[in-house]
């Protein structure tokens, strides 16, 4: 509990009157001596006994009166909003930043106290910051209810250290003077690339170097864009003040054709800046190269059309089609292809069985009537399927065995991340499509993994569901930095998945049904942890006021 | 003639100089003198008094068998004493009997069994004084000068201690060597605060029954002596205290007529026990003029 006005406590000093009162209102009793006293004294010593407790509540009362007055005037707070330390640093290039700051403390309503922490090298800073454990050990000298402005750099991990110390944290860029551009964020439309379409890529740059708003002035950089390690546009930009959203274009990638793999990486450098360690960024962009599926069912027919990760064929004579899928006795082929080239083609007829497999499979994961465990029926289904092997015809060899899915091959299966009833579960419908889709656009996602909810699960040694309390590095969790990976962890109740369409990382809370991207989470984590301050002033004035009535009225 | 006025004014005044005290008994014993001299106390005697019932432990001699032919029930003869009775008085000198720094209280009790213990030796009893828990024992033989010298002589004595009344009983029975007595106590009849955790309470109830039980023909004639002022406590808030171990209890002036009910209802309650077991029951204060209790004391033999 803290006081916002300390200096009303002093009314506890008032405490000492009803004392004093007590004791000097006390009735003088003049001596005399009885032999009677035997008479009386059993029935009396009862009185005097309770006319005491009496007296000593009625002080209690008034003691108690008047501390929860003074205490209730005080305006004692609980919660942790009540923050009490800004740490800002103060250079003339966090002009914006203070106003931005001035706007936030106003809305908030609370008192603050500035402490400057000018750095002449916020880069050398920054990377101090980002060792852990000086990190760590410099926040624990953060008073608690520190408001912390810092490099943003780091985000993840300084919120999570200041929030296990109920520090709420605004991350704003630390710079100082001269021409700086921060790249903050990229995105590209659309999230996968096509081969034959041109790919929109949105740049969000602040423009730091000039910060007086008074006379703003453009300022000019240059951005070089490189995919799949080729130099694709080269443009100059001019800037204004503060935040730049700028869209650049870049063509139909035909090039990309020559990659090894349906994923490449776009990079964007921002030059013509002094400070150039932000900005740099690559991002993953997946190449769809749609599967090209023929399909006469109706099922998939509709799944084609509205994923960017399939394209329908009309005849299974077309070429390069990925997959057949067709009612027994239609034969179907899967075309692999390396670097745009076809190097192996599985062809095959459905055996008895395996295509209304396949289709119930589908099927039950589009209707969701679901699995009451990991070893339920969709694990079923996968099992059937591994086991299941396909007449494989081979230019070399005529016939030979080839099992449908390889376990080591595209993805793996742990089970399912939702509880039943499945159909009642909107989001997990959702999610069950997108998975379906995942599962046949594997050759844009690599692995996916899917926990049971509430089953504890160790990865690399690390338990998962001490994901969000451990520092999520390179180092600890690997496969989350793979970007075909898909973890769910619904046991922890938070959702992690690493998608190939741009954001790296999301974290969702499974139970509220949100999806926040990585650069949100910060206010995610600071909504959830940090508790609203409340202050009890009225509650304990009015209770000392019941109680000086009570002392009043009883005594 | 002091009848009318306070006594304990008077008593006060002849405090101060014994003489004056002397002569206070001396006009107190002549005012108190009168009527007969002749004893009515029941003894063994040879004239023929009254028939009693008997009761087992009376000497089958007595008994009238005349009488228990005609009416099938036992009577024995009472007899008037012609020898010398045998009349014991015994004076309170604890602590209690010392109140508010006054010794008025006792001066009070030791008048009256002086002026009792004078005019039973006039008319021929054989008196003997004495005062308890502090033991000095005088026997005064036709002679009353020696109940003055008495008088005189203890006046002033230490009051302090308790009364042991479970003890005093035994002593009460034992000293009347198996002859029939009357028994004269003169104390506030109270126990100290220890005491009455102790039962003491319960012993000073039990005096009048165990006497009845092992003396039968003596006879218990109990005075209690109270200062006015402790059985009629000032209208203020008052810090009473227990005389004897000096425990005290705070007592708001609201109270007080509360209290002096209890006071009259367990003194009357006291009376009531002492009549139900054959033995007289007087209170009196010191207001009182001490005549008039030596004749209530006489009027009751």
């Amino acid at each position: 509990m803290k006081f916002l006005h300390p200096a009303a406590l002093t009314g506890l000093l008032f405490i000492v009157f009803p004392v004093l009162i007590h004791f000097l209102s006390k009735k003088k009793y003049r001596p005399w001596e009885s032999s009677l006293f035997y008479i009386i004294h059993r029935d009396l010593k009862r009185h005097i006994r309770l006319q005491n407790i009496k007296n000593m509540l009625s002080l209690i009362l008034k003691i108690l009166s008047i501390t929860f007055l003074t205490i209730g005037a005080a305006s004692p707070t609980v919660g942790d909003a009540n923050l009490k330390t800004i740490f800002v640093d103060t250079s003339p290039s966090m002009e914006l930043v203070k106003e931005k700051l001035s706007e936030v403390l106003n809305k908030e309503n609370e008192k603050f106290a500035f402490i400057d922490a000018i750095s002449n090298q916020p880069f050398k800073d920054a990377q101090k910051l980002s060792k852990r454990p000086l990190l760590r050990t410099d926040l624990l000298k953060i008073p608690e209810g520190s408001l912390l402005i810092g490099d943003g750099r780091y985000p993840e991990e300084i919120a999570r250290v200041i929030n296990s110390k109920k520090i709420k944290v605004v991350l704003l860029h630390n710079l100082k003077e001269g021409s700086n551009f921060v790249l903050e964020k990229v995105q590209i439309s659309p999230p996968v690339a096509y081969l034959t379409k041109a790919l929109e890529v949105t740049l969000q740059i602040n423009n730091e170097a000039i910060q007086n708003k008074a006379s703003p002035t453009p300022a000019t950089c240059s951005v070089s864009l490189t995919l799949g390690g080729r130099k694709v546009l080269l443009t100059a930009l001019s800037l204004k003040p503060g935040k730049n959203t700028v869209k650049v274009r870049i063509e139909a990638p035909e090039k990309l054709r020559k990659l090894q793999n349906n994923l490449s990486y776009l990079e964007i450098t921002l030059s013509g800046d002094e400070y150039s360690y932000d900005n740099n960024l690559v991002i993953p962009v997946p190449v769809a190269k749609k599967i090209k599926i023929f399909s006469n069912t109706p099922l998939l027919k509709q799944l084609v059309n509205s994923s960017p990760y399939f394209e329908a064929v009309n005849s299974t004579e077309e070429s390069d089609i990925n997959l057949v899928e067709a009612e027994s006795p239609y034969p179907w082929s899967i075309t692999f292809l390396k670097s745009g080239k076809k190097y192996h083609t599985v062809e095959g007829k459905f055996l008895p069985g395996v295509a209304p497999e396949l289709r119930v499979l589908k099927n039950s994961l589009k209707k969701v009537p679901y699995p009451e465990s990991k070893h339920g029926k969709f694990k079923n289904l996968i099992e059937k399927i591994k086991g299941k092997t396909l007449a494989v015809k081979k230019s070399a060899s005529p016939k030979e065995k080839v099992p449908l899915v390889k376990e080591a091959d595209n993805f793996y299966m742990m089970g399912f991340p939702f509880q039943p009833p499945f159909s009642e579960n909107p989001e997990a419908v959702a999610m069950t499509h997108i998975l379906v889709e995942k599962l046949f656009a594997k050759k844009a996602l690599q692995n996916v993994i899917m926990a049971e909810a509430g089953e504890e699960l160790s990865l690399k040694g690390l338990p998962l569901s001490n994901i969000m309390k451990e520092p999520m590095t390179n180092e600890t969790f690997p496969i989350l930095y793979d970007e075909n990976t898909i973890l769910f962890v619904p046991s922890t109740g938070v959702l992690i998945a690493r998608t190939t369409v741009g954001e790296n990382v999301i974290f969702a809370n499974y139970n509220k049904k949100e999806l926040i991207p990585v650069n949100n989470s910060l206010k995610y984590f600071s909504q959830k942890k940090v508790n609203p301050s409340k202050n009890l002033s009225i509650e304990f004035i009015m209770a000392g006021v019941i109680l000086a009535f009570l002392s009043l009225i009883f005594f | 003639m002091h009848e009318r006025e306070n006594f304990s004014n008077i008593l006060l005044e002849a405090l101060k100089e014994t003489e004056k005290l002397k002569l206070l008994i001396k006009i107190i014993t002549e005012e108190v003198i009168s009527g007969t001299r002749r004893s009515r106390y029941k003894g063994s005697s040879q004239e023929f008094s009254e028939y009693r019932a008997y009761y087992p432990g009376d000497e089958p001699r007595y008994i009238d068998w005349k009488v228990f032919g005609r009416t099938d029930r036992l009577f024995v003869k009472t007899f008037e004493e012609e020898t010398k009775a045998r009349v014991t008085i015994w004076v309170d000198t604890s602590r209690s009997m010392f109140l508010n720094n006054s010794r008025i209280k006792f001066a009070y009790a030791l008048i009256v069994a002086t002026v009792l213990s004078i005019i039973a030796s006039r008319i021929g009893e054989l008196v003997k004084l004495t005062m308890f828990p502090k033991n000095p024992v005088k026997t005064i033989n036709s002679n009353p000068g020696e109940a003055i010298e008495f008088f005189e002589e203890h006046l002033k004595t230490q009051l302090e201690g308790k009364i042991p009344w479970k003890q005093l009983t035994h002593h009460l029975i034992k000293s009347t060597e198996g002859k029939r007595s009357l028994f004269v106590l003169i104390s506030d009849f109270s126990p100290s605060y220890r005491q009455l955790a102790q039962g003491e309470l319960e012993n000073i109830y039990r005096v009048f029954p165990l006497l009845r039980q092992y003396q039968r023909g003596s006879k218990l004639v109990a005075v209690q002596v109270l200062d006015k002022e402790e059985l009629f406590i000032p209208q203020e808030d008052i810090l009473l205290v227990e005389p004897e171990d000096a425990k005290k209890l705070k007592i708001d002036s609201s109270r007080i007529t509360t209290i002096h009910q209890k006071f009259m209802e367990r003194i009357k309650g006291l009376q009531k026990w002492a009549v139900r077991h054959s033995s007289i029951f007087i209170t009196t204060t010191t207001d009182e003029h001490p005549g008039t209790v030596v004749r209530r004391i006489i009027s009751t033999i």
